[in-house]
């Protein structure tokens, strides 16, 4: 506007000043100077003044300034020339200078848009989730755009025609009234207008494999400049969100793999474990059946004994397969009664002090108060750590098994041995599912399901478990189990023998 | 009496081999490490070894090569179904057979019996130019072979087999160890080669091509020429 103002006043002004000398000046340097406001219109506001400006100065010039004056009438040829020359130079001129300032002005643009993107590359390689970035790029399009909000909406994983969901979204978020509008099968190459209110400008995510989802920015229309941001943000949007997706598979697919190799670690070591007892069996069966053989009624008795010993370890191995497959497939059902510790442990230490050749020290009270649990899981639990402390318990074959009352409502069995231990990094892996230690050797007896199983059963019974060290060294694992919730014991209605003063 | 030790890390098979195999009229030493079985195949001077493969400390393919850098005590391998592999190994490592687990141990025995025969046998003929497998004799000065007292015409390279493979009697050769041996290393992984030659022994020299009782086959293995009195 300021062009037209600048550039029809400065005709009047060069007009008002140079008609009353215009008998001593050249015709010429009359149209010269009235080339001077043209020239400055044009700068200041672009070519569209051009014409009008050219038209108004050659009026202004034929009428003031060529013979004879005050009327469009042309007197010599001379001025004829004069004037189309003049208007020539003026289209010419506003022409160039229009073009220098559209070329800066494009100038400007681009630099507040590398600005924008580059501000956007920065803070989102400072971003590691695909939500952080996604939030990152909508705050920098409301700010970029000055928009009222911005969100992000994704199809599916699997790409379901019509399955959108909103990512993120930032300032006023995605209003009702847009979302409502926001079709799922929405796609368009161009950037997509939605008129208000609130208005809305969509464009489509793509990737090379199709549709992505949607950017939608809440604000008036955007210009030029705008829009190209627009679609350029929604590049980048795509990009982040394909970049993650792929990230997201490979991770999927690093995953499958681990389990893969988990799953042939485990074929190994328990195939392993399972022929080690059929092995000693099939031998001592061997020779009990061999008719020829000379043997003593002791070796008789040491071939049974170990038959019969390793048919329970054998028994032990595949009551652990079945329940980890159990643990893992969810069906753990517990089958909880009231049980007493001492006579649970004592169980499992009789049926264990024979096989393993352990020094066993048990202290658990026998009025301790029950517990709630299912007594042959459990069983199972206490089996699988105390022929772990065999097993790692090094030269001492010394174990200790303990129970207490642990808070309200708990009661902490502990499994000491004197061991080597554990080492700290691998305390809490230990309870993972195959998990061997390091210093396990190859050959070393163990299919990493034991510990796997004792947390799995104790946590379903609502309870923890865990390894710390042995004061002096060696490894205690301790574990919770929850104590009957019912009030005292049917036992407890004899007064206590100790009497409590004297 | 013969001496046996048995490396295992396994308590119960242990004490299974021991009780089983003194009730056979052997001496049983044991060991549950690699590091405890060469120590004790150096101080107790066993006759035969038996060597389970998974050991805690050393891995037995490793044990069967250190103890053949400086002994020819015969080695039998101990080893899982699956682990063909190792098995294989170790016998390229110097083992004389192999038990799969699980096994009898009427088995077992006699693989011990032919271990016992094979260490004899060897240490008279080191030096000996003829070489005696059963009713197999081989007069390798001559490369000359009889069967019974009947000579038997072979070609040069069925000669070569037959005496690499005298001269290893009772011990499982591998295929890979035969071929490198009789054919030269080129020749590695032709096992072809050696099941066409085999067959062609065994015509020539059993009663029985079809049920052979001297060249013996271990599937997927490699070759053993027994003395058909070995069980």
């Amino acid at each position: 506007m300021a062009g037209w103002v600048v550039t029809l006043a400065g005709i009047a002004g060069v007009t008002a000043v140079l008609s009353p000398l215009r008998s001593r000046i050249h015709v010429a340097t009359a149209a010269l100077v009235l080339l001077i406001p043209v020239v400055v219109g044009v700068a200041l506001s672009g070519f569209a003044v051009v014409p009008v400006a050219v038209v108004a100065g050659v009026l202004a010039f034929d009428f003031f300034f060529i013979p004879p004056y005050s009327t469009l009438r042309v007197g010599t040829w001379d001025d004829v020339i004069i004037a189309l020359v003049y208007a020539t130079v003026g289209l010419t001129v506003g022409g160039v200078v229009a073009q220098l300032r559209r070329a800066r002005r494009e100038a400007e643009e681009l630099h507040a848009e590398t600005q924008v993107l580059f501000e956007l590359s920065q803070s989102l390689a400072g971003e590691e989730t695909l939500d952080a970035k996604l939030d990152r790029i909508l705050e920098q399009l409301v700010t970029a755009l000055g928009l009222d909000g911005a969100a992000v909406l994704l199809a599916g994983a699997g790409r379901v025609a019509g399955a959108l969901t909103l990512a993120a979204s930032t300032g006023a978020g995605l209003p009702e009234a847009v979302a409502e509008r926001l079709t799922g099968d929405l796609d368009s190459p161009d950037l997509v207008l939605l008129t208000g209110p609130p208005p809305a400008t969509v464009a489509v995510l793509r990737s090379a494999e199709g549709r992505l989802g949607l950017l939608v920015a809440i604000g008036p229309p955007p210009g030029d400049t705008g829009r190209r941001l627009l679609v350029t943000f929604a590049n980048q949007t795509a990009a982040a969100v394909e970049r993650a997706r792929l990230a997201e598979e490979a991770e999927r697919s690093r995953v499958l793999e681990q389990v893969d190799r988990l799953r042939s670690a485990l074929m190994g070591s328990v195939s392993h474990d399972l022929r080690t007892p059929l092995a000693s069996i099939k031998a001592s069966i061997s020779d009990l059946a061999d008719p020829d053989l000379p043997l003593s009624a002791e070796d008789r008795a040491t071939l049974l004994r170990t038959t019969e010993q390793e048919t329970d370890r054998l028994t032990r191995l595949v009551s652990n397969l079945l329940d980890m497959s159990r643990i893992q497939a969810g069906a753990l059902r517990l089958h909880r009664t009231a049980t007493s510790l001492d006579e649970l442990v004592a169980g499992v230490t009789d049926r264990l002090q024979r096989s393993l050749a352990l020094e066993l020290v048990v202290d658990v009270p026998h009025d301790l108060p029950m517990v709630d649990v299912d007594h042959l899981l459990v069983d199972q639990v206490l089996t699988n750590l105390l022929e772990n402390a065999a097993r790692h318990g090094g030269p001492s074959t010394r174990v200790e098994v303990t129970a207490a009352p642990a808070g309200p409502g708990w009661m902490e069995i502990r499994v000491t041995d004197h061991g080597p231990g554990i080492p700290e990094a691998e305390r809490v892996r230990i309870f993972d599912q195959f998990y061997r230690l390091r210093t396990d050797g190859p050959g070393a007896a163990g299919t990493g399901m034991g510990l796997a199983i004792c947390k799995g059963v104790v946590n379903a019974h609502g309870g923890d478990i865990w390894a710390v060290p042995t004061p002096g060294g060696g490894a205690t694992v301790a574990l919770r189990l929850p104590t009957l919730a019912l009030g005292p014991t049917p036992l407890s209605d004899e007064p206590d023998p100790k009497p409590a003063t004297r | 009496m013969p001496r046996v030790l048995v490396i295992d890390d396994e308590v119960a098979i242990l004490r299974v081999l021991t009780t089983g195999l003194r009730a056979r009229g052997y001496e049983v030493d044991t060991a549950q490490t690699g590091e405890g079985g060469l120590a004790q195949a150096a101080l107790a001077n066993p006759d035969v070894i038996v060597l389970d493969l998974g050991l805690p400390d050393i891995d037995g393919v490793e044990v069967c090569r250190l103890l053949r850098t400086w002994s020819e005590i015969p080695v039998i391998v101990l080893s899982a179904h699956g682990a063909e592999a190792r098995k294989v190994q170790a016998l390229d490592e110097g083992a004389d057979d192999f038990v799969t687990k699980p096994f009898g141990m009427a088995e077992l025995e006699a693989r011990l019996r032919v271990a016992f025969r094979h260490r004899a046998r060897r240490a008279a003929a080191d030096e000996d130019p003829v070489l005696e497998v059963g009713p197999i004799r081989i007069d390798l000065a001559r490369r000359e072979v009889q069967v019974r007292f009947r000579t038997v015409e072979l070609t040069a390279r069925e000669f070569d087999l037959l005496a690499f493979l005298a001269r290893h009697a009772g011990k499982v050769v591998t295929h890979r160890v035969v071929l490198e041996n009789v054919w030269g290393p080129e020749y590695a992984y032709e096992a072809h080669y050696l099941r066409v030659y085999a067959n062609r022994l065994r015509k020539k020299l059993e009663d029985d091509p079809t049920r052979p009782t001297l060249l013996r086959t271990s599937p997927g293995v490699g070759y053993q020429l027994v003395a058909p009195d070995d069980p």
